[in-house]
């Protein structure tokens, strides 16, 4: 079943020097999978992340010819519609934690009110259910983390915070732009194992955004890797190793190997037509 | 060429003081890679702070080329040693351009024949004469790293302190900038002291490796060892797998 | 060289910006274009404008000898041969307007060319030095601030006598210490910033790092700073004149003209409210300017 079908999305930005074209005929269909947008930076991906649910600044024109959410027209919908949608049907986890939690609340607080509105039980009960889903995340010690304030957690901690909280509305869709770029590494792979647990539990679909290739190949089903604000290749993540564009081999080789140290690391060399020439599958 | 005994540091707080070097003992010998890497907060930045003169009152005993660095002045010091940071964006004035950039550490020690060490600097690192009027934000990420390293490199140091240079960086262009310092490192027999968190990052250029945990060190491997999984910390196999998991 | 190559085409997106004739004048062309496209600050622009071609073209401007009495047209009310009618010597009232301009802008600029370096040089060593340096000029300043400045301006011009030049040195007294403020609080974040630690790695001596690298930093905030302050400036300035401690008679000061037009202020409104106006016109107009310059040079805004 297709849960998000996005077809030739472009999105324009008014700057100082003119219009700048961000993003290009971006089109993918998502079914339920864990699909990953990777490129570096200046490649536009967090703008498709955010033109989904219009998070863009207002300078900003997003044209597309559909953008199909289920049986919705995201295209067709006012604001109040996508606040709708925002949160309940399609949630986001960003980069940072801490800037998307609000601080003066403690963290339990903050995920019983979210959970008292969704389910529209008491108090009490949304307590006893924040606790739960404190340990559901993994967080060893629910009791002492609930009563603390977001700039006295780890960021590691935070980001388990967000996604106990995005999961809780059960929405259709997460979008994680960079969820574990600001983590150190022996926490990385904890937060993606309960990211993947919980929403394979929770049968959520995943927009997982990032730069790290390596990542991405074990984490995700499927790969849109972008370039220059269009989408170069589309590949299933275990067939990486045999990608087809010049760009996605690139960024494969260029990171250092333990295994196979090379003495100088290959240096991709860009070639213009990557950013008009069509992409063939 | 950086001997560090005994090295100790605590940061004073507001209301207690917290350590975060405890007991540091390395010695790294000339022209050698050497590379610390540990998770944030592990206190490896802080042993460049310490080196660079940023931290002070710090215990224990550093010397470079055998000379005490206690003794030693911050001038007398940025002869030997240079540093290249993690931003490439904040290490450069933003409203200097890279001729005034490259200019100063020559004006700073009245050195003659200007134009001929920013030229060859710059050419050291791949660059050419038309970035000279531009203006840091004008440049890309990796030439704004390549600036930083051409004024580390201008005033011919023996060490340069490399604090995460490419983190910040693409990896295509942290591939760059990566190739970059080994051909440096070979014309110029220097001597790195490279700050990470991503093992294979610091294996590829370092050929002995310090793993940190919070403020100490756990072990000091070579990078053979590293390759064939010859560690003997639980702490280092966990970056280990997690770096090996990955490629 | 084969590096050369790899980064020239490295990054596609900075393509635009690689323009070498992006240079300093260009830069400065579309700042001000830009300061111009916000109607309100656009205003400011040209009243500053229009005040400085007064000051300069005064005697072009004028359509009278600003100091030329002529007591047979007392206290005449606005006609075409005098525009904003005459005072109580029969002296044009405009063609005192246009040449207390001269007066007006001869006190901004030497205030702020006093006030400028002395908040700069003080804010930016306390930040940079801290300690002990830092705690005596902040205990300095803050004496400063706790005087409401006119009754710190009127203390001083008692004790030095009234006048001019007395006038511009009361309110630069008054008003160096939030400029301090200011340079200070931008040093202290600059002040561990990654090119300042490389800077003294190179053996940059303190002076150095100061002149060469923090004041220029400074700089856009003080320039919005300053620019604010003219309004104020005006403003003490007028007070001053107004009680007699400023520009001394028969020099046209618009604060001066108000005060002796307030005898007569019942029957010949205009000798009140034409200077007024003026001065309102002026402060507004050095507000309006600074709240553009700030949203053209504030980093945050970018």
């Amino acid at each position: 079943m297709d849960v998000l079908t996005v077809e030739k999305l472009n999105v324009t930005f008014r700057t100082d020097e003119g219009l700048k074209h961000a993003v290009r005929d971006v089109s993918f269909t998502l079914r339920n999978e864990k699909l990953a947008i990777v490129g570096e930076s200046g490649s536009g991906k967090s703008t498709v992340g955010k033109a989904i649910l219009r998070l863009n600044p207002p300078s900003t024109r997003v044209t597309a010819e559909k953008l199909q959410f289920g049986k919705t027209n995201l295209l067709a919908c006012n604001e109040k519609e996508i606040r709708a949608i925002r949160g309940q049907h399609i949630s986001m986890i960003m980069q940072d934690p801490k800037f998307s939690l609000n601080p003066v609340m403690t963290v339990g607080e903050q995920i019983s009110e979210a959970l008292s509105v969704h389910r529209n039980i008491s108090r009490r009960e949304a307590k006893e259910a924040a606790l739960e889903m404190l340990k559901e995340v993994s967080i060893a010690d629910p009791e002492h983390v609930y009563s603390q304030y977001p700039h006295e957690i780890s960021g590691g901690m935070g980001q388990r915070v967000m996604i106990a909280m995005m999961v809780i509305p059960e929405p259709d869709i997460i979008i994680a732009d960079e969820p574990t770029s600001a983590l150190d590494v022996s926490v990385q792979q904890d937060v993606l194992n309960i990211l993947t647990r919980l929403i394979e539990k929770k049968n959520i679909s995943l927009i997982f955004i990032s730069h790290d290739l390596n990542l991405v190949k074990k984490f995700c089903d499927r790969v849109l890797v972008m370039y220059g604000g269009r989408v170069v290749e589309s590949i299933k993540a275990n067939e990486l190793s045999n990608a087809s564009h010049p760009y996605t081999r690139g960024l494969m080789e260029s990171l250092p190997s333990l295994k196979h140290r090379r003495e100088t690391l290959p240096v991709m060399t860009r070639d213009q037509n990557w950013l008009t020439q069509e992409y063939t599958t | 060429m950086i001997s560090i005994q005994s090295l100790s540091f605590d940061m004073p707080g507001s209301t207690k003081s917290k350590r975060i070097l405890n007991d540091i003992n390395i010695s790294i010998g000339k022209g050698e890679c050497f590379g610390l890497v540990g998770e944030s907060g592990s206190g490896k930045t802080s042993i460049l702070k310490c080196l660079a003169g940023q931290f002070q009152g710090w215990e224990g005993a550093i010397a470079i080329q055998g000379k005490s660095l206690a003794e030693t002045s911050l001038k007398e010091r940025s002869n030997t040693m240079q540093m290249v940071f993690q931003d490439p964006y904040g290490a450069l004035h933003p409203r200097h351009t890279i001729r005034k950039i490259l200019n100063e550490p020559l004006a700073i020690k009245g050195l003659s024949d200007k134009s001929e060490r920013i030229l060859k600097a710059l050419k050291d690192v791949g660059l050419d004469e038309t970035f000279l009027p531009r203006y840091p934000h004008q440049l890309s990420g990796g030439q704004r790293q390549r600036v930083a390293i051409a004024r580390a490199i201008i005033l011919d140091p023996d060490i340069i302190l490399l604090d995460e240079p490419t983190s910040a960086l693409d990896v295509s262009v942290q591939a760059e900038i990566l190739n970059l310092l080994t051909s440096l490192h070979r014309r110029h027999q220097l001597t790195y002291l490279m700050v990470s968190h991503d093992l294979g990052v610091i294996a590829h250029l370092c050929e002995r490796v310090a793993v940190m945990k919070s403020g100490e060190i756990v072990e000091v491997v070579s990078r053979d060892d590293l390759v064939e999984g010859n560690v003997a910390h639980a702490y280092t196999k966990v970056l280990l797998q997690h770096a090996l998991s990955r490629e | 060289m084969k590096n050369a190559e790899v980064v020239r085409n490295s990054d596609y997106s900075l393509k635009a910006r690689h323009n070498p004739e992006y240079t300093r004048v260009a830069l400065f062309v579309k700042s001000f274009k830009k300061l111009c496209r916000n109607p309100l600050s656009a205003s400011g622009v040209i009243i500053v404008a229009l005040l400085l071609i007064c000051a300069i073209a005064a005697p072009l401007i004028a359509t009278h000898n600003p100091l030329e009495q002529d007591l047979a047209r007392v206290l005449a009310s606005p006609s075409l041969a005098h525009w904003f009618g005459t005072d109580e010597y029969g002296r044009d009232v405009f063609s005192r307007l246009v040449y207390g301009s001269r007066v007006t802008l001869y006190i901004i600029f030497l205030v702020t060319i006093i006030v400028g370096p002395v908040g700069l040089l003080v804010g930016t060593m306390s930040g940079y030095f801290g300690g002990w340096v830092d705690s005596v000029f902040m205990r300095i300043t803050d004496i400063f601030i706790s005087f409401p400045s006119l009754v710190l301006a009127l203390a001083f011009v008692a004790a030095l006598g009234p006048g001019l030049e007395h006038a511009v040195i009361a309110i630069a007294i008054t008003s160096w210490p939030p400029v301090a403020r200011l340079a200070r609080a931008e040093t202290l974040t600059l002040r561990n910033s990654d090119y300042v630690v490389a800077a003294q790695l190179q053996g940059a001596s303190a002076c150095r790092v100061l002149f060469h690298y923090i004041s220029l930093m400074c700089l856009p905030s003080l320039i919005v700073r300053l620019t604010m302050n003219m309004a104020t400036v005006i403003l003490t300035a007028a007070a001053l004149g107004f009680l007699g401690l400023g520009a001394q008679p028969p020099l046209p000061e618009w604060g001066a003209m108000i005060s002796t037009g307030r005898s007569y202020m019942l029957e010949s409104w205009w000798l009140v409210a034409f200077p007024g106006a003026a001065i309102m016109l002026v402060s507004l107009a050095f507000n309006l300017l600074g709240d553009g310059l700030r949203d053209l040079l504030d980093p945050r805004t970018e």
